[in-house]
């Protein structure tokens, strides 16, 4: 690559790394993806409320709060960026509170407790804008559409939601002319002639975006970069699209047309990467099932791998999927060891969606742009990744009512009980998500995200209140096999094997298992039949409660919402676990559950990698949502040698039902070394679960769940 | 026919092309002092205990017929003299510690636990390999697994040291796709001093196993001290010479990662206070003659 471009991306980098740095020492560790921001000054914007409570909430307050920021946000030009601007400011978790007390749910709060049930009511973005519309229609554009619907819907409260989606789009307008003035004043003083002019044009640039539709990659690039910022600040939608095919057609008329060189192309591709980790998509089909790589799809992996930051690239895997992609995507994932890409099965994927009575170019056309979740970009309303269900929880309800009933105990008894619980917990959550979808739009509207969707505009109404074309809802499985294992440890060693009774088992977990003889006991639990291995008891009842939550999770759907289940525990399998006592699996009280649909660590001898991919394979829920394989590569194995099995391992995962992988390769000495000294490896990026984040932001706890899953794996 | 086997390695990517499972077979004629898997020289079930396993609970104790387990300082004793390895101890273990390595299977037994990984092997180029022990001590059992994995179109291997008669090879080469074989030593007496076995069958069988066209590796396993020296390298490729240009032959590095399991075997390691051989030692003797591999 041409030097000077490529010294530029080292250069932003190194700021990077520094601008993360400033961060842990600013605003403390975060358990959460690295996003991209850059710490705000002290004291410049504060939340304007609009309630007593403090917080703000409804169409005007988020309008006025967002524009205020935006009329006072710094600016961000730097010489060496392809282009201009930052986030800074976390508007949505800068209120008080996250959901307006005039629309209480007390009515659910005694069962959401009960259940562990994280309910998502007040959560916000998690569904995915299509950046055709934008990259199309540029700002001014989205202003013209939106007279257009103003003259056709006429009513006062549309006319009103047409007033405030004009209002944002003028305060980014407003926030992308001051990087216009910036950087032409930077422009003036600065000494290279090299920087001098790419801060010229990135001032060209910027004059064109801020109201027409991009017409050059540069310009395309930039035009996502300002509206991915304003929906990050605004609150902290972080979904992305196919990249390569949004981008393709630009780069093709640049290179054609002798605008740019590959190397530019490259440039440009770093400098949009390293902006913030956004979850965008390489490869796979498109609507006609042809598939979507060209050129440029090497390219972004490329400037992915110079850049080498937090990434959250994925690589949609399928029967026509080029094979040089696969094959380079691996490459980079053992090269860099940094998390990157990682690979969702489409094959699955879209046969899962079908099912839900949705066509093949629809289900093609849902891709998976946030940690677990998939999305019809601009098409669907999801609150993807934001409700949850803790089957660990679940369990320990049943458990506890078997043992203080009158009844023998028995794995039977205790089935019919978690079956009951299971659908509580599960019909609590839909509860929730109906109370969200109700009052939502006088809570957060989605201002932002309705701009690139179709439907709020041309409706009127809000992503949430009916105005996206479908209403496809998520609710994800946590801890599954923390209650498949206790399941089978209670089957085998007390009904099969009778080497334990029911009453040595109850004390044993009552007391943490720190009863006399707890330990021994705990240990036969826990060394009794996983989920992970084929064949097992374990197996047999993680199919059982996977039946049994898909078959919850569908009860729920109504003609015009349809519930669909995925298992996925985000980061909050710690959270998850310090509400759930000692389990029959030999789990200790208050330790971390399972991760999503992964087996317990350590769950097998031998041959941990194709057990899991098998397993989690197998265990999928079907509907086109997923149930990700979380691997702990070991980086002995991976290795540039290995590739072809590697690549092996995630072609037949994906084949054999999987959908999406998430891949960690991590030296066991670098990772325990850096959880002792974070500083002293500013650059180790993890990917803690479905998002990577760099492991020195890490809080403690977190940092010791990558740990114990890498040494248990 | 049963098979006595300890233990079956999932995707091990060391054994032959693409993702395979190793079938370790229990019983080996050889007694190399280097070995990392004396599990697998006796052909019989034996006790092994792991004693960063044990919690101290005291059941195996408890159960032992013969009374042979004690409580030691820190870790349980066993008399290995007097323990007849009747698994007692091992079936009342809760943690793990105690086992017993060494379990009967049919052929078909043997294959419903390989088939799960079939899509694997199928995908990558894998298949199975036959490793030890030695499994032509088993080559009745091993013959008829192999018959089952070629009738579904598997890749197979077979690890072996080549020092039986010609006949028991021979009829094993319609069912195995690749022969990988250890050619330890040069001189024969050496050879027996640290194997328990002289090399004259070993040389002439992977001549005949060369001449007949199979695909055969042949490795060499460098231990320090005993052969990490470029005039033995040389004297085995002289030796090896003349079938060359039908073979794949290269060197393995020593290492200590079977020494574990001497101990918890009660077994004594002669080799327990040699170093691994190093990277750069293995690189270097790859180069001094006509290592292909």
């Amino acid at each position: 690559m041409d030097k000077l471009l490529e010294n530029r991306l080292y250069a932003l980098r190194e700021k990077k790394l520094a601008q993360t740095k400033e961060k842990i020492r600013v605003e403390g560790l975060l358990d959460e993806d690295d996003y991209g921001r850059v710490v705000p000054p002290e004291g410049l914007w504060e939340t304007i409320p609009s309630h007593p409570d403090g917080s703000f909430y409804g169409y005007d307050a988020w309008a006025d709060n967002f524009c205020s920021l935006m009329k006072v946000h710094p600016v961000y030009v730097d010489p060496n960026d392809a282009f201009c601007g930052r986030w800074m400011y976390f508007m949505s978790k800068m209120r008080k509170n996250k959901w307006n007390p005039d629309f209480p749910y007390d009515f659910l709060e005694e069962d959401i407790e009960k259940y562990n049930i994280i309910c998502g009511i007040g959560d916000d973005a998690h569904f995915a804008p299509d950046f055709r519309i934008g990259l199309e229609l540029g700002w001014d554009g989205l202003l013209e559409k939106i007279e257009r619907y103003r003259s056709v819907n006429s009513e006062a409260a549309k006319q009103h939601f047409y007033d405030i989606h004009v209002r944002a789009i003028k305060a980014v307008q407003g926030w992308i002319q001051r990087h216009i003035d910036a950087a032409l004043a930077l422009a003036k003083t600065e000494s290279d002639p090299a920087l001098r002019k790419n801060l010229s044009e990135m001032a060209e640039v910027n004059q064109w975006v801020i109201s027409r539709p991009p017409r050059t990659l540069r310009e395309a690039c930039q035009w996502i970069i300002w509206y991915h910022l304003a929906s990050r600040t605004y609150n902290r939608d972080g979904a992305g699209g196919q990249i390569d095919a949004l981008l393709q057609p630009y780069f093709e008329k640049d290179i054609a047309e002798g605008r740019i060189s590959e190397d530019e192309a490259v440039y440009y591709l770093g400098c949009l990467l390293i902006n913030d980790p956004i979850y965008w998509q390489l490869g796979g089909p498109d609507k006609d099932g042809h598939d979507q790589t060209s050129r440029i799809s090497f390219l972004i992996l490329e400037a992915a791998d110079i850049i080498n930051t937090s990434l959250n690239i994925t690589v949609r895997v399928w029967d026509g999927l080029d094979k040089q992609l696969l094959q380079k995507s691996v490459e980079y994932l053992v090269k860099n060891k940094n998390g990157w890409p990682r690979f969702s099965g489409d094959k699955a994927l879209v046969k899962g969606f079908m099912r839900n009575g949705y066509s093949a170019a629809l289900a093609r056309e849902r891709i998976a742009v946030g940690c677990n979740w998939m999305s019809l970009p601009g098409l669907e309303y999801t609150m993807n990744d934001l409700v949850k269900v803790n089957m660990a929880k679940v369990f320990e309800v049943a458990w506890q009512e078997m043992l203080n009933s009158d009844s023998a105990p028995s794995t039977e008894g205790l089935w019919a009980l978690f079956v009951k619980h299971l659908y509580k917990a599960v019909a609590t959550a839909a509860e929730g998500i109906r109370h969200h979808l109700k009052y939502q739009k006088y809570n957060e509207p989605e201002l932002l995200l309705n701009l690139l969707s179709h439907g709020p505009i041309e409706k009127g109404l809000d992503a949430s209140d009916g105005g996206a074309e479908y209403y496809n809802l998520a609710i994800d499985g946590a801890g599954l096999a923390i209650a498949a294992d206790s399941f089978a440890a209670l089957e085998q060693r007390i009904e099969i094997e009778h080497k334990l009774s029911w009453e040595i088992v109850a004390e044993s977990v009552a007391t943490n298992f720190e009863n006399k003889g707890g330990e021994m006991v705990r240990n036969i639990l826990k060394n009794s039949e996983h989920y992970g291995c084929e064949g097992s008891l374990g197996e047999k009842w993680a199919l059982k409660i996977r039946d049994q939550f898909v078959s919850d999770v569908r009860s729920q759907s109504e003609s015009n919402h349809l519930f669909i289940p995925g298992f996925f525990s985000w980061a909050n399998t710690v959270s998850f676990g310090e509400h759930v006592q000692a389990t029959p699996n030999g789990r200790k009280a208050g330790t971390p559950i399972s991760h999503g649909a992964n087996p317990v660590p350590g769950f097998v001898v031998d041959g941990a990698s194709l057990s899991l991919a098998s397993a989690i394979a197998k265990i999928q829920p079907g509907y086109g949502n997923t149930a990700p394989m979380q691997w702990e590569l070991d980086p002995s194995f991976a290795k540039e040698k290995h590739v072809d099995i590697i690549e092996s391992i995630i072609r037949t995962h994906m084949d054999l039902g999987g959908t999406l992988i998430n891949v960690n390769i991590m030296d066991k000495d670098t990772l325990l070394k850096a959880h002792e000294n974070p500083s002293a490896y500013p650059e180790l990026v993890v990917r803690v679960t479905g998002f990577t984040a760099y492991f020195c932001m890490l809080s403690p706890s977190f940092r010791q769940l990558v740990v114990d899953r890498l040494l248990e794996s | 026919m049963k098979g006595l086997i300890t233990a079956l390695q999932r995707m091990s990517i060391h054994d032959g092309p693409g993702i395979r499972t190793v079938v370790f077979m229990k019983g080996c004629n050889m007694r190399c002092k280097w070995c990392h898997n004396p599990e697998t020289w006796i052909r019989e079930p034996q006790l092994q205990y792991i004693k960063e396993k044990c919690i101290h609970c005291l059941s195996c104790l408890h159960v032992c017929p013969g009374r042979v387990i004690e409580e030691g300082d820190g870790s349980m004793m066993i008399d290995r003299e007097k323990c007849t390895s009747c698994g007692l101890c091992s079936q009342v273990c809760c943690s793990g510690a105690l086992s017993m390595v060494g379990r009967e299977v049919s052929p078909e037994q043997l294959w419903v636990e390989i088939e799960q990984d079939l899509p694997y092997f199928g995908e990558s180029g894998g298949g199975v390999t036959i490793s030890g022990g030695e499994p032509l001590m088993q080559a009745g059992f091993v013959k008829e697994f192999l018959l089952i994995c070629k009738r579904n179109g598997l890749h197979t291997a077979i690890e072996t040291n080549a020092s039986f008669p010609w006949k028991i090879i021979e009829e094993l080469i319609p069912y195995t796709d690749l022969w990988v074989c250890d050619f330890k030593l040069s001189d024969d007496k050496k050879h027996r001093e640290w194997t328990g076995i002289g090399n004259v069958v070993i040389l002439n069988n992977l001549k005949k196993l060369a001449g007949r066209g199979a695909a055969l590796c042949v490795r060499t396993p460098v231990i320090p001290g005993v052969n990490d020296n470029e005039d033995e390298i040389k004297a085995i490729c002289s030796l090896l010479q003349p079938v060359r240009d039908k073979l794949t032959y290269t060197l393995l590095g020593f290492h200590t990662l079977g020494f574990g399991k001497y101990e918890s075997l009660g077994m004594d390691n002669v080799l327990k206070d040699k170093e691994p051989l190093s990277a750069e030692r293995l690189e270097e003797l790859k180069k001094i003659t006509w290592i292909n591999c």
